[in-house]
């Protein structure tokens, strides 16, 4: 077992800002916060050369709470603004992150083109599978029978299976974590960000405000009792017949990324004019 | 913790285990803290400092064998099927509402964690120095255990409503 490795100039210290989250206590996203300090010391990227991206929400918040580069953007169109920056500065690291409602029902459209695309960046979602900014809603990946004020008796409607959608769309690495481990999730972060292509990785975070009975998920999480494989209808098959509650990499694809061909013709200069008021 | 003696642990990776230990205690308590300081719990904030102090204490005193911020991998001291180390209190824990005695009780619960997970290693460790050195541990977390539950038991139960917010942060009808 080798655990003592060289002093490395970047702590996960290094990537928090001085913001205090104000997420309710309890909350998963603290852990996916904390497991993505983890992988950025684990990766010792140098903070500036990474940008957050998120949209709204409260799991969106997350780029004000690290010390890299940050755009808060605007609902459901956090993936767009991350292909863009990818594309214009290939040489960052571009995490995009949010959660279930903000990915996968404002901004499913971009969802399906960004794992199409397949730019070289990673997508985190914090699934909670509510709407908990907004006090509650049912979202995308709502179970059907859950019963609460906003929706009695239950939305009777299929869940959203953003695993299998990304994979059918073409992202070229999917993993599932646990916001409860992470230590687990900083290591599907680092995986995530190392490999080549669009990575998606849903992380299952508890909304303990708006749904206490996720606070049993750590006791249904077990990680994935098999490899990761290469292929892709495997992998379909997996996800659609496991419980929804397996962990690790469900798929490592080996599509080549997407990088244009050419430059941006435009300079800043020309972009500046357009937006001249 | 049931596998906590199943691994060999070196005398180096021993101390490295410990540091990791205090060290990540010491940043979860603080990080508790803040999130009362965010939602205006004072008193269970400051008992959160209290105590990311105190585990602050016993990881600066390892950094004498050598130990680092840096040098450690908590993944690869992860013990039993625990997420995360025994002594670090699991974040999905914390509620904005709760009173001085259920942070006590958590702590309490982190330190009996510890000391179960460092008489296993003591019992199963075939390096004579570690097991000394486990044996050691054991008994004082032990000790903190018993110190954490006399000042709990000075501590008023919590009210059978204490969760309840009479302008909760949820939509009600």
């Amino acid at each position: 077992m080798n655990i003592a490795t060289a002093p490395q100039p970047f702590s996960a210290n290094d990537y928090k800002s001085d913001y205090k989250p104000v997420w309710c206590p309890g909350c998963g996203d603290y852990s996916v916060l904390l497991a993505f300090t983890k992988a950025m010391a684990q990766l010792q990227r140098p903070p500036e050369e990474i940008a957050v991206i998120s949209g709204i929400g409260c799991s969106s918040r997350i780029p004000a709470y690290t010390n890299c580069y940050g755009f808060h953007g605007v609902h459901g169109r956090a993936l767009p603004v991350g292909t863009g920056l990818k594309v214009a500065r290939p040489e960052l690291t571009v995490i995009v992150a949010g959660g279930d409602g903000d990915g996968f029902s404002i901004g499913g459209n971009h969802f399906l083109h960004a794992c199409r695309r397949n730019i070289d960046i990673t997508y985190i979602v914090m699934d909670n599978r509510v709407y908990g900014m907004t006090k509650g809603q049912p979202s995308p990946t709502t179970e059907p029978d859950w019963d609460s004020a906003l929706a009695p008796g239950g939305t009777g409607l299929r869940p959203f299976h953003p695993l299998v959608i990304a994979l059918a769309s073409g992202a070229n690495f999917v993993a599932r974590g646990f916001s409860g481990d992470p230590n687990g999730c900083a290591d599907l972060i680092v995986q995530a960000v190392r490999h080549p292509g669009f990575s998606f990785v849903e992380i299952l975070s508890p909304c303990v405000t708006f749904r206490p009975d996720q606070r049993e998920w750590g006791k249904m999480v077990h990680a994935a009792p098999v490899n990761p494989t290469d292929d892709a209808a495997r992998a379909a098959r997996r996800i659609m017949t496991d419980d929804g509650f397996n962990t690790g990499v469900l798929y490592a694809g080996n599509r080549a990324p997407f990088r244009p061909q050419t430059a941006p013709a435009a300079g800043l200069d020309a972009i500046e004019a357009e937006f001249a008021l | 913790m049931t596998a906590g003696g199943e691994r060999r642990y070196s005398v180096q990776e021993f101390y490295a285990l410990l540091y990791a230990m205090e060290h990540e205690a010491a940043e979860r308590y603080d990080e508790l803290a803040n999130q009362m300081e965010t939602h205006n719990n004072a008193p269970v904030a400051s008992l959160f400092r209290e105590l990311a102090a105190i585990e602050r204490k016993h990881a600066v005193k390892l950094q004498s064998h050598g130990q680092s911020v840096q040098a450690i991998r908590p993944r690869d001291l992860l013990l039993g099927a625990s997420f995360e180390l025994p002594e670090t209190a699991p974040l999905d824990r914390a509620h904005y509402l709760m009173t001085p005695a259920h942070a006590l009780a958590l702590a309490l619960e982190n330190e009996e964690q510890a000391a179960r997970c460092f008489d296993a290693l003591a019992a199963a460790a075939p390096d004579d120095e570690v097991r000394k050195l486990a044996a050691d541990m054991a008994a004082e977390e032990h000790r903190h255990a018993a110190l954490i539950r006399a000042k709990l038991a000075g501590l008023p139960e919590p009210p059978a409503d204490w969760d309840q917010d009479l302008d909760p942060p949820r939509f009600s009808e």
